[in-house]
């Protein structure tokens, strides 16, 4: 009963107070068409202002429901940890909520947010971390330095990193069991080799990491410069401006910034990669090195990811893979941009009888659109769509001001969002064409292969086919453990 | 379709819902919701437009959000709980094929395509639904194949939608019900209304060969190559002897084959039909207006007959019942406790069991197995496999090597026991139910589900009003009510429990 029926039920009880706050009364729009309505939609812009240790804040107020919720975004992760143990950084952003704060033991912590009712939560992953709290509006005074005590004053108790210790073991220990997992795993290693980006934690990794590495790594990472704090809900400016001095305010600045993200050295070999597991289905996860975020050509990537493989059945990808061929329930596709390369990538799943067709023909849709532009039809498809559901990043006043933080944080140019859609009305089908030929290159396809022995020997026989187009490649097993043995 | 989960962290929350609880709850923070709530509702109940058209379909509006779009719900009382052997998974191979367009939509030449299809079933009732075609059959079949691929448009129904600006396109089955939904800018309303009745009242059954093969590649993935789907499909299976819950919604493999599209046309005749189907829209709305672009489109569905159901009573359970899978997987167990569903008086307190014993960092599941023995890697509860039929609590567990199965279960049995002897304290109940009401908080900001819930809400209970009913109930649940219906209902003799072992 309880999932399906407390949705609704919690709505009656908020409604009340908030339908003044809401968009136009229907009385106010009644002269407007329904086209008009969206058409002439301002989305609201948070207020911003910045600490004098250099934390900017973004603040927006949301009157939906008596809740406010925050989130301090803080630079640094992975990339600038230590090479060993691998995943250090990772527990030390689970464990700054995990293993106590302030003066509240682990135990006291989980007490008192449960008492509260409240969420605290904190994390690090490969460029970014931080800490995040969501408290009714009336309890803000108490769940607000807890927040703060998370994000500055961790305890890092032993025995809870022993707990995380025997979790994290567990899991890994049951990688081998989706074939996703051990797909992603292999495609990351094999793209980005050993280095921050393509490292994978291991049970010895795990078992090395020490509190006292944990307290060194929130030394090093934590800290105002770049750092970024969303606060949105049913509060006023004056008391998150009160709030944030009281327990950000004597935070230290260092006055210095963290190095550029490393550079991608690592130069992936081409080639079929099979890793022999007994699933039923074939997982699939190909390509190549990609792009860094806002290379000149991003309005056309992104109309080429349209087109392509981003876009659920309206993809190329879906069309033919799943809707004509039945060959797969899901096909994605596209240029995922990252920090310093990011990646170009086709997943699917098939099952085992038919994963040479299924990888053939992906790779023949993108073919395709390298030897011929899209029709202007269905250029115009996309851009419509781009644009009518570009509404959507703004329907949501805590999804506006977290959209805002993030833009900010990953330094996109200020009118990004008011030049988007002209930028992506102005791509040419030739534009998209050639981002299919310039960014992709099917010959450096890295080919990661999970599934059984009939997999195995379908893609054997298709590539001792001359002229099957999988055939110039090589095929190699991998062994996966928790992760793969490096060729 | 639900699949248990074990969630090594559970989202926590408020219930600012939570009035009753707040009022006693002191010993941290005294809050002021009290006298909102009475008042909220009355307000909140005015504020939602309620409608029967007169064909029997009925709409539910709600008003809110900040910008010019809303999330749209056709939701049809259909699903798992109303197949019988031999056709388990037409309702969710009926939800895929409601994307494959209409008359209109997805052809560029259907009295043509009409032709064509009508020969592709001769075919396949001749065949085995398709699966014993004959060298000569499958020449033709492969022929007709070929000239539909001409008149076909792939996708075109999707690609409309995304057209429009849609997010979220989608659809999904479960026991009970058949949703479709999707958000999209205002300026599509009357776009919506038209494309949903269209597949309502004109859907045409292309493709379908096609997409039967898409659904079982689903279910290779969804259950025969995650050990949780296979898990909770056995549990079902074991848990159930005669009630329809005991099939998977997406079918045993052998029925998805035998599906025809003749067979799902017979389907949708019975189930989608005006009175088993609400209509409903959250955000941008404007109820005098929208209702007449509702009641042109929607109220052209023909009346059909009521639905009429026939579902086997499982009756009472006999004893504990076991069930294991030797995988080459790592331990997982689930335990199942036979329960009546809503509205018995003892379903709310029987969740506010559930979340006081593992629904948090300090629930006595969790302190005991995961935290202080470590038997467990997670430990998480549920309620289904659906809300129509006495159902079962869930607690899904992953076993933390080197431990096994046996010892987790005796340690689960140890403190189960004390719960049932002691029941809960009364800061442990205040806490549970305020948790339970902020957990979901975060669906009240999502349009879309509250949408589905409106709908689902209407056609399980014959009101959206009955979740209202619910949540009284349980914010009245008392210490006593908690330690009656553990003694009553969590106990072995109620109990599947079904594990995984590892057999290498």
């Amino acid at each position: 009963m309880r999932t399906r029926i407390f949705t609704t039920f919690l709505s009656l009880f908020v409604a009340g107070s908030i339908g003044c706050s809401l968009g136009p009364v229907s009385s106010e729009r009644g002269a407007l068409s329904r086209a008009d309505e969206v058409s002439q939609f301002k989305p609201i812009q948070p207020e911003e202002w910045r600490l004098e240790n250099g934390l900017r804040v973004v603040y927006l107020r949301d009157d939906e429901l008596p809740l406010v919720k925050g989130r301090l975004f803080i630079r640094g992760g992975s990339l600038w940890g230590p090479d060993s143990p691998v995943g250090a950084v990772s527990a030390m952003g689970d464990q700054m909520r995990q293993g106590g704060a302030g003066n509240r033991s682990a135990d006291t912590l989980d007490q008192q947010l449960e008492q509260l009712a409240a969420t605290v939560s904190s994390s690090f992953s490969t460029e970014f971390g931080g800490v995040s709290f969501s408290s009714l509006a009336s309890d803000l005074d108490q769940v607000f330095p807890i927040f703060a005590d998370v994000a500055l004053r961790p305890r890092f108790e032993g025995d809870r990193l022993a707990l995380w210790k025997g979790q994290s073991l567990e899991s890994i220990r049951r990688r081998k069991e989706d074939p996703s997992t051990v797909a992603s795993i292999a495609f990351t290693q094999l793209l980005y080799g050993d280095s921050p980006y393509g490292r994978v934690s291991v049970d010895r990794d795990i078992q090395s990491i020490s509190r006292d590495l944990l307290v060194s790594l929130h030394q090093k990472f934590v800290k105002p410069d770049g750092g970024l704090l969303v606060v949105t809900g049913r509060v006023d400016r004056a008391v998150v401006e009160r709030l944030v001095e009281d327990s950000f305010g004597s935070w230290k600045a260092r006055g210095e910034l963290l190095p550029p993200a490393p550079a991608v050295n690592n130069e992936p070999k081409p080639g079929i990669y099979f890793i022999e597991l007994p699933f039923s289905q074939a997982s699939v996860q190909m390509g190549h090195l990609g792009v860094p975020r806002l290379t000149p050509d991003y309005p056309a990537i992104d109309m080429f990811n349209e087109v392509f493989g981003t876009s659920g059945f309206g993809s190329r990808l879906m069309q033919k893979v799943r809707t004509d061929l039945g060959l797969t329930y899901g096909v994605y596709g596209g240029i995922a941009p990252a920090v310093v390369k990011g990646v170009n990538y086709v997943f699917l799943q098939t099952k085992a009888e038919s994963v040479a067709p299924a990888i053939e023909e992906s790779i023949g849709v993108l073919s395709k659109l390298q030897s011929a532009p899209p029709t202007e039809e269905e250029m115009e498809e996309k851009r419509t769509a781009i644009q009518n559901s570009f509404v959507f990043n703004f329907d949501a006043i805590d999804d506006i001001a977290v959209r805002n933080a993030r833009l900010k944080l990953l330094e996109y140019p200020a009118d990004y969002d008011q030049t988007y859609l002209t930028k992506v009305g102005g791509v040419t089908p030739t534009a998209v064409q050639e981002v299919a030929q310039k960014r992709w290159d099917p010959n450096k396809f890295v080919i990661v292969v999970v599934g059984n022995e009939t997999a195995y020997q379908r893609l054997e026989s298709a590539m001792g086919d001359k002229n099957n187009p999988l055939s110039p490649l090589t095929l190699r097993k991998l062994r996966f453990e928790s992760a793969i043995v490096m060729p | 379709m639900k699949k248990i989960g074990i969630r090594v962290s559970i989202q926590r929350g408020v219930g600012l819902a939570l009035s009753v609880a707040f009022a006693t709850l002191t010993m941290v923070a005294p809050t002021s919701y009290a006298d909102d709530s009475s008042s909220s509702l009355a307000s909140m109940v005015s504020k939602v437009h309620y409608e029967t058209l007169p064909n029997g379909v009925r709409v539910i509006l709600y008003n809110r959000g900040i910008a010019p779009v809303f999330s749209g719900a056709v939701v049809v009382r259909v699903g798992g709980s109303d197949e019988t052997v031999g056709e388990t998974g037409i309702s969710h191979l009926f939800e895929h094929m409601a994307f494959k367009g209409t008359r209109t939509i997805g052809t560029n030449d259907f009295g043509r395509e009409q032709r064509l299809l009508a020969r592709l079933e001769e075919l396949a009732l001749e065949s085995n639904a398709g699966q014993n075609l004959s060298p000569e059959q499958r020449e033709e079949w492969d022929e007709i194949h070929k000239d539909l691929k001409e008149i076909w448009v792939s996708d075109d129904f999707s690609r409309r939608y995304e057209k429009q600006g849609a997010v979220g396109q989608n659809a999904t089955t479960d026991k009970e019900f058949t949703k479709y939904f999707v958000d999209l800018p205002r300026s599509a309303f009357e776009f919506w209304c038209e494309m949903e009745s269209d597949r309502l009242l004109r859907p045409v059954m292309r493709q379908f060969y096609q997409e039967r093969d898409v659904v079982l590649e689903e279910r290779r993935m969804r259950s025969d190559d995650d050990p949780g789907g296979r898990l909770y499909e056995l549990l079902l299976g074991v848990a159930y002897q005669r009630h329809p819950y005991r099939a998977p919604v997406i079918g045993y493999e052998k029925d998805i084959r035998s599906l025809t599209a003749t067979k799902l046309e017979e389907f949708r005749k019975k189930y989608y039909v005006p009175s088993n189907i609400v209509v409903s829209v959250v955000g941008r709305v404007d109820p005098k207006e929208d209702m007449k672009v509702i009641a042109k489109y929607f109220g052209a569905l023909p009346k059909g007959p009521e639905v009429v159901r026939d579902v086997p009573v499982e009756g009472e359970p006999e004893g504990e019942r076991r069930a294991t899978i030797r995988m080459a997987a790592s331990p997982q167990v689930i335990v199942a406790y036979a329960k009546p569903n809503y509205p018995s008086p003892d379903d709310p307190p029987l969740s506010v069991a559930a979340e006081i014993l593992s629904g948090s960092k300090i629930s006595p599941l969790y302190v005991e197995l995961v935290k202080r023995r470590q038997l467990a890697a997670g430990i998480g509860n549920e309620e289904g496999p659906g809300n129509a039929y006495p159902n079962l609590l869930m607690f899904g567990a992953t076993v933390k090597a080197p431990h096994t199965t046996d010892q987790l279960l005796r340690a689960f049995d140890s403190v189960m026991d004390r719960f049932r002897r002691t029941g809960p304290t009364q800061e442990q109940l205040e806490i549970a139910k305020r948790s339970i009401g902020m957990s979901f908080l975060g669906h009240l900001q999502s349009s879309q589900s509250l949408a589905l819930d409106f709908a689902s809400s209407e056609l399980m209970y014959g009101s959206w009003k009955a979740s209202v009913e619910w949540y009284d109930k349980m914010s009245q649940v008392t210490v006593e009510d908690v330690k009656r219906v553990t003694q009553k209902y969590l106990v072995p003799d109620r109990r599947t429990i079904a594990t995984i072992e590892r057999n290498q």
